[in-house]
């Protein structure tokens, strides 16, 4: 198998294939070494948050998902579950934010896209697109997010409100910015606008 | 031309002949004339002269004898009587001889009347002799003065006539011979301007019959003479020209041959290489058929080996799926997980080691999917690397087919290098003994060169004796023009000769 250009070393080749076939026999068992990086990198990860918490002040839980390039931050006091969007049912005559509806647990769950809510580039759904089921003013919907993050524990006190520069509805739903720039959403508020509410007679 | 000089010739005899004729006419008109002429004058000369003679004779020797009488008459000597016997004599026989003589009828009887006076006188003198001798002076006184005198005087008168008459005669006669010679003469004038004018025609036309033919066959003779000196000169320049290209001609012959010898060498040399060739060339068909066997073992393995890594491609096709599967179990454990931290959160600080659990598992299944992330890669480059080694054994496949075709048309052009080189082989072969032959036949043709030289060489010196012979001739022709202009006398002044000659050289 020489065409010429190209002289193929087989003992070269013959020693790579050795080495392929000892990595595959030691796939299933990791070294000892690994195994304690391993550990070490995850102990020092899960160090950091303990420092910081602070038993005297409020600690608000969030529920960390990115969306339209930004991240949000959603209070787990709402949030009730998050699942895979499977089965995405449009809806006929509703609005540009409501993707449509899913079937969750046997209920009937709609899906809000809240990048059409606060004008974020983006829409539609990818394949890693999941729903975040939330409860809020005694109402229960899906809000589509790219990715879940993870939780995560920030004092009250470290939240800052909401710039300037965030005007009208965009104003409305945030609570405030962690020092991570995460927009923390008030889906209290978010329920309470005009915008969302679905009244529209179709003849 | 032979007829023309045989016409020449006839034309000169006949020329010849009439003027030989012409002259012999006139010269027998002249001799002719001047006999007659010269004879008349001869017969009147002499019959004048006889006549003059006798006259005067008779005369003389009349009054001679007469003058003796009458001496005797008065002396009476006898010495007178003989003289006048004698001088009687004399004077008859003048008489005589003049009656004889002449011609003219009217003259002969006075001639005869003279005499016979004459005779009378001389009775009557006798008488008078006889008388003195008689001593009778008186009666010879007498007879004298009575008869003798008037006969004499009778006598002398006749005499006289008769003169006159001769004199006249012979007057005429001389006068008739000159009118006869100034005929003559006349006549001779005519004939001698006729054969003038006649001879002058006939030589002009004889030597312009001849000089002519003479001129042209002279300017023709110049001519030819010219061209065969041209000729000959053309033809020894030729000749030289055929030495040189001979002299070359043999050079060349040399360098051939020590060509073709070199080319029997190259030839042996080329023959003894093909043979090598021939068995280089068996050989390297055997290496090709080797060749072919090798290519379509390689074919095989390249197939085989095409075939495992389509089955490798298949396995690894397998491990995506179940790496799917295990990528769906990380997710389903990720949102497990977040589902428990906000279960956790919202159970608050009892929830706080369910919490740490929950990000634990998170993590796990974060660590997870990047694995299965990785291994997708992995797979997607072995995909990859399938692609590449199945293109690579085709193309492996092709070359080794090409190979093998290769190899097959290498056999094939071997083969009929093999043909081309024993026909080579057999082509050489044929080359050197030709070149064998063609060395010995520049050695005859060598040899040849050498007799065309020597050919080439006498016909060098045949061509100048030739051109020397033209030469001469042109020089005769030349003079002969010279000489029939000359004899031509100007007659051909148009086309002077010379010129002619010296166009014609």
């Amino acid at each position: 198998m020489s065409d010429g250009t190209r002289v193929t070393d087989w003992q070269e080749a013959h020693a790579r294939l050795e080495r392929a076939r000892l990595a595959m026999e030691s796939g299933c068992e990791r070294q000892p070494e690994e195994i304690a990086r391993i550990l070490t990198d995850r102990a020092l990860t899960l160090a950091k948050p303990l420092e910081d918490s602070t038993p005297s002040t409020e600690i608000i839980e969030l529920l960390v998902v990115s969306l339209g390039g930004e991240r949000f931050g959603i209070e787990t006091v709402y949030a009730i579950e998050a699942i895979s969007l499977r089965e995405l049912i449009p809806v006929p005559c509703t609005p540009a934010f409501v993707l449509g509806v899913v079937n969750y647990r046997g209920r009937i769950l709609a899906v809000l896209d809240l990048r059409r809510i606060l004008g974020l580039p983006g829409e539609g759904v990818t394949e890693g697109s999941k729903v975040v089921s939330v409860e809020a003013g005694g109402m229960t919907f899906g809000i589509i997010v790219d990715t879940i993050a993870g939780t995560m524990s920030v004092p009250a006190r470290k939240v800052a409100p909401p710039p300037e520069a965030f005007t009208g509805i965009r104003r409305a739903v945030t609570r405030g910015v962690t020092q991570e720039l995460i927009t923390v959403l008030d889906l209290g508020a978010l329920v309470q606008t005009q915008e969302i509410v679905v009244n529209e007679d179709v003849g | 031309m032979n007829v023309n000089t045989r016409t020449v010739g006839q034309q000169i005899i006949a020329g010849f002949s009439v003027l030989l004729l012409l002259l012999l006419i006139t010269a027998g008109v002249g001799v002719y004339a001047l006999t007659r002429g010269s004879n008349a004058t001869e017969t009147t000369l002499r019959y004048q002269g006889i006549i003059l003679k006798n006259k005067l004779g008779a005369r003389g020797a009349l009054a001679l004898a007469n003058a003796d009488l009458q001496q005797y008459l008065m002396t009476q000597e006898r010495k007178f009587l003989t003289g006048w016997e004698k001088w009687t004599e004399v004077s008859r026989q003048m008489i005589v001889e003049a009656r004889d003589t002449t011609v003219q009828s009217e003259s002969k009887p006075l001639w005869d009347d003279s005499l016979r006076l004459f005779d009378l006188a001389t009775e009557a003198a006798k008488q008078v002799v006889e008388a003195e001798s008689a001593g009778r002076h008186a009666d010879a006184v007498r007879i004298h003065t009575e008869r003798f005198q008037p006969v004499k005087e009778q006598a002398h008168s006749t005499l006289e006539r008769v003169m006159d008459s001769e004199t006249k005669y012979s007057t005429n006669v001389s006068e008739t011979v000159l009118s006869e010679a100034s005929r003559a003469n006349w006549m001779l004038q005519v004939i001698a301007t006729v054969a003038f004018v006649v001879g002058s025609g006939i030589s002009w036309g004889v030597t312009r019959s001849i000089t002519r033919p003479l001129l042209e066959i002279a300017s023709t003779l110049a001519s030819a003479s010219s061209e065969i000196v041209a000729a000959t000169t053309q033809q020894a320049e030729g000749t030289a020209e055929a030495a040189t290209a001979v002299q070359q001609t043999s050079t060349t012959a040399d360098e051939v041959k020590q060509t073709a010898q070199i080319s029997a060498q190259k030839a042996r040399a080329v023959a003894e290489a093909a043979q090598k060739s021939v068995q280089v060339s068996q050989d390297g068909r055997r290496v090709v058929e080797e060749s072919v066997k090798g290519s379509q073992e390689s074919k095989t393995r390249m197939e085989a080996i095409a075939e495992r890594i389509l089955t490798l491609s298949e396995q690894a096709q397998a491990i995506g799926e179940i790496i799917a599967a295990v990528n769906d179990l990380a997710e389903q454990s990720n949102l497990l997980a977040v589902n428990a931290a906000i279960e956790a959160a919202k159970a608050g600080e009892a929830g706080k080691g369910f919490a740490v659990v929950a990000a634990e598992v998170k993590s796990l299944a974060e660590q997870s999917r990047q694995a299965t992330a990785r291994v997708r890669g992995n797979l997607n480059e072995i995909h990859r690397a399938t692609q590449a080694a199945v293109m690579a054994a085709e193309q492996g496949t092709k070359a080794s087919e090409g190979g093998e075709t290769l190899a097959r048309q290498a056999g094939e052009s071997i083969r009929l290098m093999t043909e081309s080189l024993t026909e080579s082989a057999q082509a050489a072969q044929q080359i050197l003994a030709s070149a064998q032959q063609q060395v010995a036949g520049m050695d005859q043709m060598t040899l040849a060169m050498q007799n065309i030289k020597q050919a080439s060489t006498q016909n060098m010196a045949a061509t100048r004796q030739v051109e020397e012979s033209a030469h001469n001739l042109n020089e005769l022709a030349r003079r002969l023009m010279a000489l029939v202009t000359v004899s031509a006398n100007g007659h051909f002044a148009k086309t002077h000769p010379s010129e002619r000659i010296r166009k014609a050289a």
